[in-house]
């Protein structure tokens, strides 16, 4: 009797797998159509981000018949780039995902073809890409690598109902992490807000308020001018740039004046802004949409430029954020003249604009932002929006992230700066600048010696 | 019935509820996961949380359904299963015949390196094996998928205690009546061997269903993911709802479980077959 | 008769056969491809430096070596890792003890139960920490409800080890359950009426008969824990990532975060190595130990 269940049971179970052959799954089991040469897309967007791209991409490929692009999801953005390290020449996609601040990355590995080289033959004016996002994604030779898909603006969201009531102009108040502390502390105390601030915990953040405080990350001009091998947060005016960001975010945890570093933004940090809780998130543009959807639409919410890190900032330019695209050195011309098609095809005005509606990124180009569906979506839903768009025209080259063959340690150092001073009130700050100079220098080292 | 009896019989009764109250206790997070996944979104948040709602929709599970191709991934996980266990299976049987039933010189050495094969982790060996089966343009097939796992040492091991078990003096009154040594194993000893396979099987299904660094390394396609992969996707996507995520892993669990609880028996003797002496 | 079957025995054995060899092949030829030769690229590749597509770039010898078991952080994580080792094994081996212990004497139903008990050994990890996530949650999470405290399990680096120790733990009891509880079962009947009978309690029974009969599936399930404790890693992988501030990071995640996310191969085939190492002594230390302690019937 046993037996015969349990012959049964896994004859049932074999029996579902000859279900799937009826399950039409979503646009991955589409068969390429007869004539086109297929373009292959490895990308990290996921939930509403990748919906509004597969949109678009059916919109692509209904509009044209020479390609057909499509899209696989290979998992977060490190699942994505150790795939491309590891896959040999031939099984590379056509066009992959990439952050901007990875460019030197891409630049220097052999999965990635200039986009530049494409452009030359092409002669593509897109001249009205907002200028630190062309600086950003081409390298030290001014050579574009990639092109941006989704611009991300690193700033602070700002309650201006708290604001107002507090007295204080935020966009003239929050210039550097130390103005922050300063600002954090007088909502809780004077009980303005439950939470002064909230971070988006990455390690882009470190390296985004250092260029806008005007320091280089590391030497060789930042890494633009040749070879670099040596950390500068150790040394100088960078690091009394490091000092400042990490003592202010070690006096905010310390006073008790924000929700705890590392808490998941998109379950806790989002819902408290959305309920009027928190007076300061520093996040990116793309956290907007998810603040409306949770109840926040019926906030007056302002979008501060990132802060420098002291009284000592420049603060005359932006830098870039966000993901772009970029082709694969897969050495097959034709579907990479596709990728560089539908590259193209996602700048153009009505396309980028339709993007940015959608998921919340800022428009990659000014045209772009001038279209009438970007236009009515800003004047509905975000007029504040015209604050990072007029800070992005103003912005100057120099305002950079550094351009490095590594990406990762060099993340993961930052973060783990802050992780050590903000969870420790007593952690010294030279010992965890020394840790992260130490963990990027022999990132560098291994990598030189190697290559 | 005396008052001593009725005691015992109460006693036995509150002993064996308690017991299967803690077992409950323990699966809870598995209980838990199922009746969310029933639940409509709003209300999986909130605190208190509501155990049984009255308003249980199907809508995560439709969602897990339509955007990810759960029946496609577990298609293919059980293509991977069933390729990996007739292999190991079949090769297992091969070597543990040689092991328990000839002796040849080299013999002990040969054991010694495939119990040795044992401690070597696979997490160790398997960004190589990677690097080969690119080369070999294996990837986003099948069989790149299955070809480092197509033996164990387990399985080896396993085979070769079930087949020491069989008296020698078959082999001998085989071997006067004209069998020959592969007639042999294949009339005689693998169908006795039969229950080891069984619980060999199942033991095996568990491993290779349960499978994920190495999936994730080898299929770049959607359509040739494992339901693993799938489920890890889902997690390390944005995290806005809980509920597709555990409608989607209450799927992804759902055969394992099943054949678990109907193949409990052989499963046991599969995993103490070892470790039991005498 | 003897005499006659050893000179049986002898003469099969002069007839060397190929068939053993060629029933080996396929065996060994797997092996040879997918286990011994990366085992020892990988020592290889531990003494060079590797390019970022992680092929050998340059020979550097002890150098490579040096360099990673020099850093303060590496011994960070072998803490770490031996911290995760130890609360798993402890933990595991209680409960599942436990577990043993409550359904030794097969009753009536008890198959109900000790499905239960067993269960989640069949859950893989990919689902398990889809569902511990949202256990873990801090705000409305189900887990902070229960206990009335408001950890923030995942993502507070004092408590993130016990929350990813909370869900390895509970997915490996089932597997150290039924080893235990086969033990126990075949302890026979006999020996522990006779200890009734000599006035032994409950307590008395448990550490003079059933311990010592049962010490065989101790041993082995003791590290067994051990072993799967330094093995764990989707479950670190999905719900911490190694965070925060490293905490959760063992051995066998920063070699996959040297290998795959940094692409440094040659410091995570050294630490590889290091794991192996420790593997390898754990299982010298629990043979040497099973000879010395362990009585067999």
């Amino acid at each position: 009797m046993k037996k015969i269940a349990l012959l049964l049971m896994v004859l049932s179970v074999a029996v579902m797998p000859f279900a799937a052959f009826g399950q039409a799954a979503p646009a991955a089991k589409v068969a390429v159509p007869a004539g086109r040469t297929e373009v292959i897309w490895w990308s990290n967007f996921s939930g509403s981000m990748q919906k509004s791209l597969l949109t678009m991409i059916e919109k692509y490929n209904a509009e044209q018949k020479k390609y057909f692009v499509r899209f696989e999801f290979q998992g977060g953005a490190s699942d994505l780039m150790a795939k491309l390290q590891a896959t040999g020449q031939s099984a590379l996609p056509d066009m992959f995902s990439g952050a901007v601040e990875h460019t030197g990355f891409f630049a220097a590995s052999s999965f990635c073809k200039p986009l530049q080289d494409f452009i030359d033959k092409d002669k593509w004016d897109y001249s009205t890409t907002y200028p630190h996002l062309i600086t950003a994604y081409s390298d030290g030779e001014g050579r574009q690598m990639g092109y941006p898909v989704g611009n991300s603006f690193a700033g602070i969201y700002v309650n201006m109902d708290m604001f107002k009531k507090a007295g204080i102009d935020p966009y003239k108040e929050l210039k550097s992490l130390q103005d922050v502390y300063r600002v954090a502390k007088i909502m809780v105390e004077k009980k303005y807000a439950k939470y002064g601030v909230a971070f988006h915990n990455n390690g882009y953040y470190v390296n985004a308020a250092l260029a806008v405080e005007g320091v280089d990350s590391v030497n060789a001009g930042n890494g633009y001018k040749g070879r670099a091998d040596a950390s500068l947060y150790d040394k100088g005016a960078t690091y009394k740039a490091m000092y400042s960001m990490l003592d202010a975010y070690q006096k905010i945890y310390a006073g008790g004046y924000g929700i705890p570093y590392g808490t998941d933004c998109n379950g806790e940090v989002v819902p408290k802004f959305a309920k009027g809780e928190l007076a300061m998130f520093v996040g990116v543009i793309s956290f907007h949409n998810r603040i409306l959807t949770s109840g926040g639409d019926k906030l007056d919410i302002g979008m501060v430029p990132m802060p420098g890190c002291s009284e000592n900032s420049r603060s005359t330019g932006l830098p870039a954020g966000g993901t772009g695209s970029f082709i694969a050195n897969n050495g097959k011309p034709a579907s990479q003249a596709g990728a560089y098609d539908f590259i193209k095809w996602m700048a153009e005005p009505e396309q980028a604009a339709y993007w940015a509606v959608s998921t919340g990124y800022l428009p990659v180009s000014s045209k772009a932002a001038a279209t009438e569906t970007y236009q009515t979506f800003m004047n509905r839903v975000f007029p504040r929006a015209k604050y990072c768009l007029d800070a992005q025209m103003k912005g100057d080259k120099i305002t950079k992230t550094p351009y490095l063959p590594i990406a990762n340690e060099l993340l993961k150092a930052n973060l783990l700066s802050i992780e050590r001073v903000a969870n420790d009130p007593k952690y010294s700050i030279d010992k965890a600048i020394k840790e992260a100079t130490a963990s990027v220098n022999e990132a560098l080292e291994l990598y030189n010696l190697a290559n | 019935m005396t008052i001593q009896k009725q005691k015992k019989i109460f006693l036995s009764a509150l002993s064996f509820t308690l017991k299967v109250a803690l077992g409950l206790l323990f699966i809870s997070p598995l209980i838990i996961c199922v009746l969310f996944s029933f639940q409509p979104e709003e209300l999986i948040g909130k605190t208190p949380p509501t155990f049984f709602t009255n308003r249980p929709t199907l809508d995560h599970y439709r969602w897990v359904f339509q955007n990810i191709s759960v029946l496609s991934y577990m298609k293919n996980s059980l293509v991977v299963c069933f390729i990996t266990i007739t292999c190991q299976v079949f090769f297992a049987s091969l070597a543990a015949y040689a092991f328990a039933f000839f002796e040849f010189p080299g013999k002990s050495l040969l054991f010694t390196l495939i119990l040795a094969s044992m401690m070597i982790p696979g997490d160790i060996v398997i960004i190589t094996n990677y690097a080969q089966i690119q080369k070999w343009g294996m990837t986003d097939k099948y069989i790149g998928l299955v070809l480092p796992h197509l033996i164990s040492g387990t399985a080896i091991f396993l085979m070769r205690q079930c087949y020491m078990t069989l008296p020698k003096d078959i082999k001998s009154a085989a071997t006067i009546d004209g069998c020959g040594d592969i007639g042999f194993l294949f009339r005689i000893a693998m169908p006795l061997s039969i229950p080891s396979v069984a619980s060999l099987s199942i033991y095996l299904f568990i491993l290779i269903y349960n499978q994920y660094f190495w999936p994730l390394l080898v299929t770049n396609k959607d359509t040739m993911r494992t339901i693993q992969i799938g489920m890890a996707m889902l997690v390390s996507s944005e995290r806005l709802e809980y509920g597709p995520l555990l409608a989607g892993a209450a799927t992804c669990i759902l055969p394992v479980v099943i054949i678990f609880i109907f193949g409990q028996d052989y499963i046991v003797k599969g995993m103490t077959a070892g470790s039991v002496k005498g | 008769m003897k005499e006659r079957s050893r000179k049986m025995k002898r003469s099969s054995l002069n007839r060397v056969t190929p068939t053993p060899y060629l029933l080996l092949v396929p065996t060994l030829l797997l092996f040879a491809i997918f286990t011994y030769y990366p085992f020892f690229k990988t020592i290889f590749l531990s003494f060079s430096v590797t390019d970022k597509t992680g092929a050998f770039s340059k020979w550097v010898g002890l150098r490579n070596w040096v360099r990673v078991l020099g850093k303060e952080s590496f011994w960070t994580t072998v803490g770490t890792t031996l911290k995760f080792a130890g609360l798993n094994l402890v933990f595991t081996f209680a409960i599942a003890m436990f577990f043993a212990l409550l359904c030794m004497n097969k009753k009536r139903g008890s198959k109900i139960y000790e499905v239960l008990y067993a269960m989640p050994l069949a859950i893989a990890s990919s689902p398990a920490a889809a569902i511990w996530l949202f256990l873990f949650r801090k705000e409305s999470g189900l887990l902070n409800y229960f206990l009335g405290t408001a950890f923030a399990w995942t993502e507070d680096a004092s408590v993130a080890l016990i929350a990813t120790s909370i869900v390895t733990i509970w997915m490996h009891i089932g597997a150290s359950f039924i080893f235990l509880l086969v033990g126990f079962r075949n302890v026979s009947e006999e020996l522990v009426e006779s200890a009734i009978i000599d006035g032994a309690g409950p307590i008395r029974r448990i550490f003079s008969v059933l311990i010592p009969i049962a010490s065989p599936q101790i041993f082995f399930v003791l590290f067994l824990n051990i072993t799967n404790s330094f093995k764990a890693f989707a479950q670190i992988k999905l719900l911490t990532g190694g965070g925060p501030s490293n905490s959760t990071k063992t051995l066998i995640f920063s070699v996959y975060e040297n290998a795959i996310i940094n692409g440094r191969f040659e410091t995570a085939c050294v630490q590889a190595l290091v794991l192996f190492a420790i593997i390898f002594l754990a299982t010298r230390v629990q043979f040497f130990l099973e000879k010395r302690t362990v009585f067999y019937q």
